[in-house]
């Protein structure tokens, strides 16, 4: 490769120390697109600041984050107008090497940006690279273990750590050579309760030091406590800029950007909606407290309301009995997975497992759905032994949809696609068409039938692999994470056909998510797991309140739920509608203000 | 879960040696079990070397890594049909004192000397495929690797060789992701025993295999270039190494201890002091 010096002479230390990071006006377009992703957006990162940036999928946001860290246009090219000044320097006069020696960038998927063996390696690698010298090197390295608290990571092997410990690291190597800048892509999208919150402590240390940071985020809520400012995309440009309060108070801006305002800020402008007043401007459970603690009238605490009833089959049949299964993984490992558990699963149920990686959910999920033998135990599908009976037989019982829908889509168009699974079970080529019709459109995929199933946006993605296994009708249905990777309104999209699933077609639903609010508001009944055994098992309302029993889970309940137990209130709001509904008649519209 | 090859990431006396004095333990170790007549007659024992040489690989395996011969019984059973190929072809194909003849067929001369010639051969094969599995299980690649580009290999070849050997297990996981989306879907084509339909399965699972594999490929890329991957050559600035790969003296020790176990071998051969038992 040639040297160019020019590349890599260090940003002019002239430039505007304040704004270390520009961009003018900057347009985007990918090859072979129609519409930009970027259209004429321009901002000024200020050094100390965090910014976020928050959008729906699609919106543009982890492009803008790409032009930021020089990815465009010297890695990804495109139709690229407009000015990136890095400390004043252009964009086109840096290489990606060179802006890396200034931008550090976390990219969401921690599997892909951890390419050593051992931790201590990953860490050091980008020193190795710009030519650190040794003992400078081992300097930092010992100050970035401390600094992450990884010092217990250092002789691990990086593909046997847990989400959050990878992403941890991943933070740490980004920033162990101390950047100006530090972008976050999604940092938390794909971690379990434990795991984000191992990244968010990262991030939170890196504050503390006064870096600038970049964070972009599908939803709001992870940025409004720590955010300095807001910027929120639509379609590739910036639609709303401002401190996180006064994000949140643009609630209509919100939603029609497809985003969904944190709940708490939400609850309080509903209320004020409907005469309550409240003082200040809470936007997180911790300071609605006090401020929700005065202006509730404490003659009315509790209102006591009964549970929701768990559901119960209409025939007095189960769809899926566990009885006391153990999971042991085979040597030379032998780790115990599931320890002993026993549950019914009634038909036409939505439930929820939920619980921290390496709780067992998943693999409980595997042996309800036949995949794994437990070591001991018995799992039963519409009163069937799901391990004596054959592949075809079981896929007609009981339906698997796995995270990644990338890895269970195999043909070149959708249509096709959920033919394939009928044609294995012997449907006619006629019938198998009737039903992936009858699929594709219950999943609103009808018209996109004919295309390539990956080059279907990552939600459509996601929907045609439940669409496929749907079609197969069968009993049950086990979804693992259906809604990773999307933003609120796919996500809420996602779980109202689940919904539909189960009331309209009878199917038993099961899905394994890390979100608690889509739990609380769609699933009838709420498992939550715990090293193999299952802690908490009931109505979301119930397991809900049980916040210090779920805390040992790192599940944390919604916000507004967490906020009602905060305040004494029995039985708790799930969603804000609720919370609106139970909070108003407890505070006089004269409240004080 | 980990595969029988991958690094075991243990603290074992043959873990911390160079990979290079590995390298060398393992080739002195196979060319002895060429080099030794077999079966080979000690007293009135009569000992079939490749087999027994075999065999202590997988003790080592579970004596070292305490991974024990049973927990990669898949290994076996891949490995029972190779070595009885091996020993069938042998049988029919090499002259000796036979033990059967079946009368009015071709090949009907079944060869002594061709079933032990070519269990041997069989077994020299297990040999190299459980050596190999204890050096990979023994060595970080990394560390491979860095021995890879001091012996003059250029850094971003030793480098992606090492990381080849990182992303193998994630592609591996992927795979078996694949397979059970299939029984999903009705489909036992990556689990038939038919070869016919296990390969149509691969056909099938190549989309989303190879697909997955390109995407998580292009993001390792674009992670690394991030870190400065191509750094030192765009810049002339040199590369840094902060792990000190050399040898050591027990390196030199263990390197010396197995070329004169080669040598012995070789010398025992030659001058006919050790001789092939007769049939």
């Amino acid at each position: 490769m040639s040297q160019n010096s020019a590349s890599f002479s260090p940003p002019s230390k002239t430039a505007s120390s304040a704004r270390p990071l520009v961009l003018e006006d900057v347009s985007f377009l990918y090859p072979k697109s129609e519409a930009p992703v970027l259209d004429h957006v321009s901002i000024e990162v200020r050094r100390g600041e965090f910014l976020g940036i928050v959008g729906p999928t699609g919106s543009g946001k982890s492009t803008l984050l790409s032009v930021m860290a020089g990815i465009i246009p010297h890695y990804i090219h495109g139709a690229m107008t407009g000015e990136v000044l890095l400390q004043g320097v252009s964009t086109h006069q840096l290489s990606l090497a060179g802006f890396a020696v200034h931008v550090s960038m976390v990219l969401q998927d921690p599997e892909s940006q951890l390419f050593n063996l051992l931790v201590r390696d990953e860490l050091v690698w980008g020193l190795e690279n710009r030519g650190v010298e040794r003992e400078r090197q081992t300097q930092q390295l010992r100050d970035v273990l401390k600094f992450f608290r990884i010092e217990k990571l250092e002789e691990r092997i990086t593909y046997d750590l847990s989400g959050g410990e990878k992403q941890r690291v991943a933070i740490a190597a980004a920033y162990i050579s101390r950047p100006e800048i530090l972008l976050l892509d999604n940092p938390t999208s794909q971690l379990d309760p434990r795991g984000a919150a191992l990244a968010i402590e990262s991030i939170r240390r890196v504050l503390e030091n006064h870096q600038t940071v970049v964070m972009v985020e599908d939803k709001i809520d992870e940025l409004v406590e720590h955010a300095d400012r807001l910027l929120v995309m639509d379609k590739g440009r910036i639609v709303l800029e401002g401190t996180p309060l006064e994000i949140c108070r643009s609630l209509p801006e919100l939603e029609a950007a497809g985003l969904y305002a944190p709940q708490v800020p939400e609850l309080v402008a509903r209320l004020r909606t409907g005469g309550r007043t409240i003082s200040g401007e809470p936007l997180t459970v911790e300071e609605a407290v006090p401020l929700f603690k005065p202006v509730m009238r404490k003659e009315r605490l509790p209102r006591l309301r009964a549970s929701d009833p768990a559901p119960r089959p209409a025939d007095g049949q189960s769809a899926i009995e566990v009885k006391s299964v153990l999971f042991t993984y085979p040597p030379p490992h032998e780790t115990p997975a599931i320890r002993g558990v026993s549950f019914e699963v009634p038909r036409a149920s939505l439930l929820a497992i939920v619980g921290q990686n390496g709780s067992g959910k998943t693999t409980l999920a595997r042996c309800m759905s036949g995949y794994l033998k437990p070591t001991s135990g018995q799992i039963h599908v519409s009163g069937r032994d799901v391990h004596q009976i054959t592949v075809r037989e079981r896929a007609k019982l009981i339906g698997y949809v796995f995270q990644n829908p990338e890895t269970q889509l195999f043909k070149n168009s959708a249509l096709e696609d959920v033919v394939y699974g009928l044609r294995n079970l012997g449907a006619r080529k006629d019938e198998a068409d009737e039903r992936a019709r009858t699929s594709l459109t219950l999943l609103n995929l009808w018209d996109k039938r004919d295309v390539h199933p990956f080059r279907l946006s990552y939600g459509d993605k996601q929907r045609l692999a439940i669409a496929t296994i749907a079609a197969l009708e069968p009993s049950a249905l086990i979804i693992d994470e259906p809604t990773t990777g999307q933003d609120h309104r796919q996500a809420h999209q996602t779980m109202r056909l689940l919904e539909k699933l189960r009331s309209e077609l009878g199917v038993t639903v099961i899905v394994i998510t890390h979100a608690m609010p889509l739990a609380a508001e769609y699933c009838d009944r709420i498992v939550v797991m715990c090293e193999g055994e299952i802690l908490l098992d009931g109505p979301p309302r119930d397991v809900f309140a049980e916040e210090k029993t779920l805390a040992k889970t790192f599940v944390e309940p919604p916000p507004v739920t967490r906020l009602a137990i905060q305040l004494g209130l029995n039985p708790v709001p799930l969603t804000v509608a609720e919370a609106v509904d139970q909070f108003a008649p407890l505070m006089s519209r004269e409240a004080a203000s | 879960m980990k595969a029988i090859y991958q690094y075991s990431g243990i603290s074992t006396p043959i873990h911390k040696l160079d990979p290079r004095t590995k390298l060398v333990m393992t080739l002195c170790y196979l060319l002895v079990s060429f080099i030794l007549p077999s079966p080979l007659r000690v007293g009135p024992a009569v000992i079939p070397v490749p087999f027994v040489m075999a065999m202590l690989i997988v003790l080592a395996i579970w004596a070292v890594l305490r991974v024990r011969p049973w927990d990669y019984m898949m290994l076996w059973v891949y490995l029972i049909p190779i070595v009885g190929g091996i020993t069938f072809a042998h049988v029919f194909f090499l002259d000796g004192p036979p033990f059967a003849r079946i009368p009015g067929i071709p090949f009907h001369h079944l060869s002594i000397r061709g079933f032990f010639f070519g269990l041997d051969i069989g077994f020299r094969i297990v040999a190299m495929g459980f050596a190999f599995v204890l050096f990979s299980m023994t060595t970080d690649p990394f560390h491979w690797g860095l021995a890879m580009f001091k012996a003059g290999v250029p850094y971003k070849g030793a480098f992606m060789f090492a990381f080849g050997m990182r992303f193998y297990p994630l592609l591996q996981e992927e795979y078996f992701v694949i397979r059970d989306a299939l029984k999903a879907r009705g489909s036992d084509l990556l689990t038939s025993m038919n070869p016919v339909k296990l390969m149509n399965g691969v056909a099938v699972s190549a989309i989303p295999l190879g697909l997955g594999a390109l995407r998580r490929s292009q993001n390792i890329a674009l992670a690394m270039e991030l870190r400065g991957f191509s750094f030192p050559e765009e810049t002339g600035v040199p590369r840094v190494l902060y792990r000190d790969v050399r040898m050591r003296r027990v390196d030199w020790i263990v390197v010396g201890a197995f070329v004169l176990m080669l040598l012995v071998s070789l010398v025992l051969r030659l001058t006919g002091t050790i001789q092939q038992a007769k049939f």
